[in-house]
């Protein structure tokens, strides 16, 4: 499985609200498809964290036992 | 009616004299409330080169427009004075309830000059005000004086802004609190306060804002909106949900969380100081400020009891967690509530301590010096005790109340790359290397490092995101991502700096005009217009912000401020040692072409930043010219 959070105002869009999901990712999943799957709009999506590495290519696979962390814009206050 | 009542109290702590003095309609448009006004005020009556610890030095209390219309977000007035840590425009704003009081107490601003012979604290009561005695107030706790107050005036419902133990002592980052958990933190304006013998100034109002407003009816129903969306718009639900804590997490996956006095951007302990650990251990419930249906704000317990302080934000919790690398979230709510029992800014006093970690590890600073603290990073009980030590001077905090600049300057050998502040005030829990244009503002910010300049990097990295579209209305092209720095990105702080400005003047919070935040420009633009009939554009909206940003720079040019005071300090053009932005270095040329191209766009000169005749002339600031251009030019 992969273990995916979302963060900040992401959280909104979610069923429920909820901020932590597992996913069957086979022989692969995109981080794209994780986006539209959890109903998250991508342009949105400021920060991606695969495993502790910051990417910023949606089409990256991801793959079992991966941790994928996504966030919206990280701003002032 | 405009939104104002257009009276100015004016306060002679010296003659022990009052007087209320009416502005006109016409200067009030040019400068309607808050920074612009205060800004008009400073630089027409304040002589350049006072000491800001001296009687001479003024400070003006001014609220906005639109602070206390039933209006979400509305709560804001600012203090401004010169300032005793940057030496330059003294400037801080604070939500909460006192603001809105001491409008509906029927007045736009209060002037202090002078200095009282003994203690004294104001009390205002619906267009009356009187100067107190206040030698039992002296020495005290904040939430003691808050409830001697109340008890003393029999009313409950007084609010009361004041300085503390800090400001007394003229620490030169003491603040100032209202209902002791919202806070003018930065600038030192708590030393002002101190220096002239006032402690507090209590108020009570009755007045109603919409007798002021020009179309009330119109506010009250923007208003009404506003509250019924707070829970259906992404960016004031998630202020609700987490207030500003939703931010470690995020900072540390992108190897940002100000670690160790800005050494490092990851921090071992972040999840015992993020969301889940605070609301796991110390969170209680949420708190608001006037009439706001966001509620960001957090109420805690320490050690099972609810604090009577308030909680911890992001900036504290950074501050005095992994900025002095201690991870735990109830250390931290400690280090809270001493620094606003006393009345420290927390971000300057955690930075300085910090600072001073740093100088002990590098051998700068010993026990001896410490009065035997071990001030490692991530002593936490060390930290503690530096929190009283500097508020009430004693031995080593006699020198840290200083703050970190003059701190290095006297220890010398290094010291001085240590001390992590712009124009001598210490930064802010957001890492410029990760989000560049947050570090131009900290760089060219009048009132020193500020990381509410503008809206943060991020979010105009692309054309379908909310931030970009409502930037786009603002005048704001071609997106841009966080770690650059280029014309465009100057195109949108020049444009971003003048709306939140604008804010500043106003009385909004940060966090509710969009781009931050969820309310649209155009209905920013109604409340205004509701407020105050003028019927004013997007474009004259921005000159407002744009004006008051050039009368603070007028100031701190007659201080002797130049460019070589629009910087960042030296560590933040190095790389971070590990994580994600260890390959991310901010280059000085760049940064410096940057800074003349944002200059250009300001219309100053490219090279010194001193404004040009003709754009202050087009500010309307004429009047400056003939009082200063002989010393500005």
């Amino acid at each position: 499985m992969v273990s995916v959070s979302v963060g900040g105002y992401l959280g909104f869009y979610t069923p429920r609200h909820q901020r932590k999901f597992q996913f069957a990712a086979g022989e692969g999943l995109a981080i794209s498809e994780i986006v539209r799957q959890l109903g998250l709009p991508q342009a949105e999506v400021a920060l991606v964290s695969l495993n502790g590495d910051v990417v910023e290519d949606f089409s990256i696979l991801v793959r079992e036992g991966d941790e994928l962390k996504l966030f919206s814009v990280t701003d002032g206050g | 009616m405009f939104g104002s009542s257009l009276k100015i109290l004016r306060v002679d702590l010296t003659n022990q004299t009052m007087r209320i003095e009416q502005l006109s309609e016409e200067i009030y448009r040019q400068y309607p409330g808050g920074k612009a006004l205060a800004g008009y005020i400073l630089l027409n009556e304040l002589l350049p080169g006072v000491d800001p610890l001296s009687p001479e030095n003024i400070l003006v209390i001014a609220v906005g427009l639109l602070t206390g219309a039933p209006v979400s977000t509305l709560p804001r007035y600012v203090v401004s004075a010169k300032s005793p840590l940057s030496l330059g425009f003294g400037q801080s704003e604070a939500g909460g309830f006192w603001g809105p009081e001491f409008k509906l107490a029927g007045f736009e601003a209060m002037v202090i000059t002078g200095r009282a012979k003994e203690p004294v604290y104001l009390f205002i009561k619906d267009g009356e005000a009187k100067i107190l005695p206040a030698g039992h107030l002296w020495g005290k706790l904040t939430a003691e004086v808050e409830h001697t107050l109340r008890r003393e005036h029999g009313d409950d419902r007084i609010r009361v802004l004041q300085t503390g133990i800090a400001g007394e002592n003229l620490v030169r980052y003491a603040g100032l609190t209202n209902d002791l958990r919202h806070f003018n933190g930065r600038n030192g304006m708590g030393a002002v306060f101190g220096s002239k013998n006032l402690r507090a100034i209590a108020v009570r109002g009755n007045g109603r804002y919409q007798q002021l407003a020009a179309n009330g009816a119109g506010l009250m129903e923007i208003g009404k909106g506003l509250a019924r969306r707070v829970k259906d718009d992404p960016i004031s639900w998630e202020l609700q949900s987490h207030g500003t804590l939703g931010l470690i997490t995020p900072f540390q996956a992108a190897g940002m969380l100000p670690t160790r006095n800005f050494r490092e951007g990851l921090f071992e302990g972040w999840d015992k100081i993020n969301w889940d650990a605070y609301e796991e251990k110390i969170f209680t419930r949420n708190h608001s400020c006037y009439a706001c249906a966001i509620r960001c704000k957090r109420e805690v317990k320490i050690d099972g009891k609810e604090s009577e302080y308030g909680g911890p934000e992001y900036e504290t919790v950074g501050v005095f967690g992994s900025n002095c690398g201690v991870g735990d979230i109830e250390v931290v709510a400690r280090a809270n509530e001493l620094c606003n029992a006393y009345m420290l800014d927390t971000i300057s006093c955690g930075m300085t301590i910090s600072f001073a970690m740093e100088c002990y590890e590098n051998g700068l600073l010993t026990q001896a010096d410490t009065d035997g603290l071990d001030l490692r990073f991530g002593n936490a009980e060390a930290m503690l005790t530096m929190i009283h030590k500097i508020a009430r001077r004693e031995g080593i905090g006699d020198l840290l109340a200083e703050g970190s600049w003059r701190v290095a300057r006297k220890l010398g050998n290094g010291a001085e790359d240590f001390s992590i502040s712009c124009k001598r005030q210490e930064l802010p829990m957001h890492e410029p290397r990760g989000k560049f244009n947050v570090g131009m503002g900290y760089a060219i910010s009048e009132i020193g490092a500020d990381h509410l300049v503008i809206p943060h990097d991020g979010g105009f990295a692309n054309d379908q995101t909310y931030q970009f579209k409502e930037g786009a209305k603002l005048g704001m092209q071609n997106p841009q991502p966080a770690k650059a720095f280029n014309p465009d990105k100057m195109k949108h702080f020049y444009l971003l700096e003048q709306w939140v400005s604008l804010e500043n003047t106003v009385g909004y919070c940060f966090f509710g005009p969009s781009p931050r935040s969820f309310i649209r420009v155009e209905e920013v633009m109604d409340s205004i217009n509701n407020a105050c009939g003028w019927n004013l554009s997007v474009e004259e909206a921005m000159l407002i912000g744009e004006r008051a940003i050039n009368m603070a720079r007028l100031f701190n040019l007659r201080e002797g401020f130049t460019r070589e005071d629009d910087t960042m300090p030296k560590r933040l053009f190095t790389a971070l040692p590990e994580g994600p932005l260890s390959d991310i270095v901010i280059s000085y040329e760049v940064f410096q072409e940057s800074l003349t191209e944002l200059y250009r766009l300001k219309g100053w000169d490219p090279q010194t930043g001193v404004p040009t005749r003709q754009k202050l002339e087009s500010l309307g600031l004429g009047w400056v010219l003939e009082k200063e251009w002989s010393r500005l030019a």
